[in-house]
């Protein structure tokens, strides 16, 4: 499991953070909005939030 | 007379390009497809056809295997001449996917490879297999904008109506993406008329010309969860979010148009299970625009789509871009691939000839579809016809291997190139589409067996071997992008062919040289043609695996040089010019095979061999014994016996300066005043055809008229 903050940037791309904080799965879809427009929100794993690498 | 000859070296030679300069008779002619290259060695001076390049995916610093390849023209001009070429992650399935990107320079011929991103797809995460690629590309210019800093304010503009996306690159300075020197991201569009960029532009005063690049990606994908399956849209991209460290699409999930991956459905619950190819057809405008997804192994239905319909999501999927799906077409014979299948194409030939019609392929056979704009809701009657593998020669001289994997159409050649599996010497070929059960047109590829990896032996050249894996191409103005469809470094090359170089292509795609004129000074007639050109590319000693490139033939003419109007004749391998009356100029025009190993010809220099219009060798001009001005007539010694009679002679007279004939006349004739002397002029008895008698034998000639103030060359020759 991964814990991720509400707020937190991600690691390789400050540009988005994570909308809603909790405890998720490597290979869970975590919705970000974009820091300088949070209007745009989409969704990374939380795996590449937390780490930048990818889930297998 | 004389025998003379006169070439022209290439590799140095000033050019222009058929299709973009003006016509210059005294440079090297570039058609489509070819270029001039020079170097150190001596061979290395020629031109011809592209040189095949090999990009080696597997062996970059994050090694992807890539295949589906799709590309465009992005440039074309004196300046420009880019295409952009992307491919698909053909690794094991996994919960990502790759894109890669390269361009590839028509100028100097060399691709490079910009680099690849990684999508995360929306929904469950679980693998999925990408069974084929489109992309677009639209530009956006217009209205006029003004920028301060990162702020872009347009007027006239309907940047989000048109549904440009966040990502996308926009320049500006011109609606002309390339004369674009410096481009800025979108990383917000708040209206019609407001975008932010993610970097300052500085200042840009108001009514500024610009221009937005709407680059999409579609990938055809299948899914552990079946339902899954079908038409990812990945939107905002630019090249910039290709790297060599790669780049990073996250999943859509309620917002429309930024930069995200989409999946597009048909319900719900989507139904394209076991999809196995697509068919995009031409832009409607910036709005529309139709995508086919063909699905279902055995029997096919297909999915219509407008690609570029905004999307109402539901975690990142969306069903507003449905249109509608036909019925079960059909059971189909052989085995549907799911290699990239689905071209639309209109042909100039066939049974499709002038329709926009879907083909895609079995191992058995390919198949056509109805035109797409008669192809209805439910419809189960749009299959039209199909074509079954004939090889060339018929099948007593190549097996049919029912290995058909892959199709591509090349509009440029007409053709449709469809690649086996290369088991067991399985052919691929290159061919119209024809349903009377005749023979296709032609093979393609040859099984030398060369894997080309980096670190083959250098005396190597690269060559697109079949090998038994299956090569997946996209033909783009001429070249053949093909991707062999492998996931190991010795089986996942990239080759970019001139394959429309080919001369049986010729009158589509102009692919051809035409070599500056060359003087022939005083010519009378012509005898041969020759042309030297790199027998071997590679090592031509040791393990000899250096390879013999493709043929190549000329073409020649001597009239309408200057204004380019003048026909060309075709030469045979003699090179054979006898009978060609000479002229101030010949010039040559090249054309080139590609049907074996397709490694293109390299001409090296071309030229010319002909007698002029110079005296006997049994003659010699005379300045005084025969000669005189006054009365216009013009002396000869007899130099050198014939060892019997003398033979029929004629004298012609050229103006000195321009070349010109004034008139000729022969011994037998002698409608012109023909005299001889055997004492150096002493006396002058009628013209005979004893032999010289000795040194002091001389003829003179004197034209019936002739001008005033002019000066003459007087040449006397055998008849």
């Amino acid at each position: 499991m991964i814990t991720l903050e509400e707020g937190q940037l991600l690691l390789t791309d400050e540009a988005w953070a994570v909308e809603l904080g909790g405890e998720y799965e490597p290979n869970a879809l975590v919705e970000c909005i974009k820091v300088s427009d949070p209007s745009q929100k989409c969704a990374f794993y939380a795996l590449y939030i937390a780490s930048g690498e990818f889930p297998e | 007379m004389t025998r003379r000859a006169a070439m022209v070296d290439l590799g140095a030679l000033s050019t222009y390009k058929f299709d973009i300069d003006s016509y210059d008779p005294d440079k090297l002619g570039l058609g489509k497809l070819m270029i001039q290259k020079s170097g150190v060695a001596p061979s290395d001076n020629y031109a011809g056809p592209f040189p095949v390049q090999v990009q080696r995916p597997m062996e970059a610093s994050v090694a992807v295997p890539y295949a589906f390849p799709w590309a465009m023209q992005w440039s074309y001009s004196a300046s420009s001449r880019k295409d952009w070429i992307f491919a698909a992650d053909v690794a094991t399935a996994a919960v990502t996917r790759r894109l890669g990107m390269w361009e590839y320079d028509r100028i100097s011929g060399v691709p490079t490879y910009r680099g690849f991103l990684t999508i995360t797809f929306p929904g469950t995460s679980e693998a999925k297999t990408i069974r084929g690629l489109r992309m677009s590309y639209e530009t956006y210019s217009t209205g006029t904008v003004a920028v301060a800093a990162t702020a872009v304010t347009g007027t006239s503009t309907a940047w989000l109506t048109n549904r440009c996306c966040v990502g996308n690159r926009i320049g500006f300075g011109s609606t002309d993406p390339t004369q674009i020197t410096t481009w800025y991201e979108i990383s917000a569009m708040a209206s019609d008329t407001g975008i932010t960029l993610a970097t300052t532009a500085g200042t840009i005063a108001g009514g500024t010309p610009y221009v937005i690049e709407d680059l999409r990606a579609y990938l055809n994908c299948t899914s552990v969860t079946t339902s899954l399956g079908g038409i990812y849209i990945i939107k905002g991209l630019n090249p910039a979010h290709f790297t060599a460290i790669g780049g990073t699409v996250p999943a859509a999930t309620t917002v429309d148009n930024i930069k995200a991956s989409y999946f597009i459905k048909d319900a719900a619950t989507g139904t394209a299970l076991v999809s196995f190819g697509m068919a995009f057809e031409d832009k409607v405008d910036k709005l529309n625009r139709n995508i086919w997804l063909l699905d279902t192994l055995a029997n096919p239905v297909m999915h219509k789509h407008n690609a570029y319909a905004a999307l109402t999501l539901t975690a990142g999927a969306a069903t507003s871009s449905f249109l509608f799906k036909t019925g079960a077409g059909g059971a189909v014979t052989g085995t549907v691939s799911q290699l990239n299948n689905g071209r639309i194409a209109n042909t100039a030939h066939g049974p499709g000839a002038g329709l926009d019609c879907i083909y895609f392929t079995t191992t058995t056979r390919v198949y056509r579809t109805n035109a797409v704009s008669t192809i209805t809701n439910g419809a189960t009657n749009w299959m039209a016809d199909n074509m079954t593998e004939v090889p060339p020669g018929g099948v007593n001289t190549f097996a049919a291997g029912s290995g058909m994997q892959t199709l591509e159409y090349s509009a440029v050649i007409d053709k449709f190139v469809i690649a086996s599996t290369g088991a067991a010497g399985i052919r691929s070929y290159m061919t119209q589409y024809r349903t009377d059960g005749g023979q296709f047109d032609r093979l393609l590829f040859a099984d030398y067996k060369q894997i080309d990896q980096g670190t083959a032996d250098s005396g190597t050249t690269p060559t697109p071997s079949q090998l038994a894996a299956p090569f997946t191409t996209w033909i783009e103005g001429g070249l053949m992008y093909a991707m062999r469809f492998g996931t190991a470094a010795n089986v996942n090359q990239f080759y970019i062919v001139p394959i429309g170089a080919d001369w049986e292509y010729i009158t589509l795609s102009g692919a051809r040289l035409v070599m500056p004129r060359i003087a022939t000074p005083d010519a009378k007639s012509y005898r041969s043609a020759f042309a030297n050109a790199a027998q071997i590319i590679g090592n031509a000693t040791g393990k000899n695996l250096g390879l013999q490139p493709e043929p190549f033939r000329l073409q020649f003419r001597t009239a309408g040089i200057t204004d380019n109007s003048g026909g060309w004749t075709l030469l045979d391998d003699t090179n054979n010019l006898s009978g060609v009356a000479g002229a101030p100029y010949i010039q040559f025009r090249a054309e080139f095979r590609m049907g074996n190993l397709l490694i293109p010809a390299r001409i090296l220099n071309v030229g010319v061999v002909y007698d002029d219009t110079g005296m006997s060798d049994h003659w010699q001009g005379s300045s005084n014994i025969g000669t005189s001005l006054a009365v216009k007539q013009f002396g000869f010694r007899h130099a050198v016996a014939y060892g019997s009679v003398v033979p029929r002679l004629k004298v012609e007279l050229f103006d000195a300066e321009s070349g010109s004939s004034l008139g000729s006349d022969d011994s037998t004739t002698q409608a012109w005043t023909w005299s001889k002397s055997t004492n150096a002029g002493g006396a002058w008895g009628a013209m005979n055809q004893t032999d010289r008698a000795n040194a002091d034998t001389y003829i003179r000639v004197a034209p019936t008229s002739l001008a005033d103030n002019i000066k003459v060359r007087a040449v006397i020759t055998e008849y």
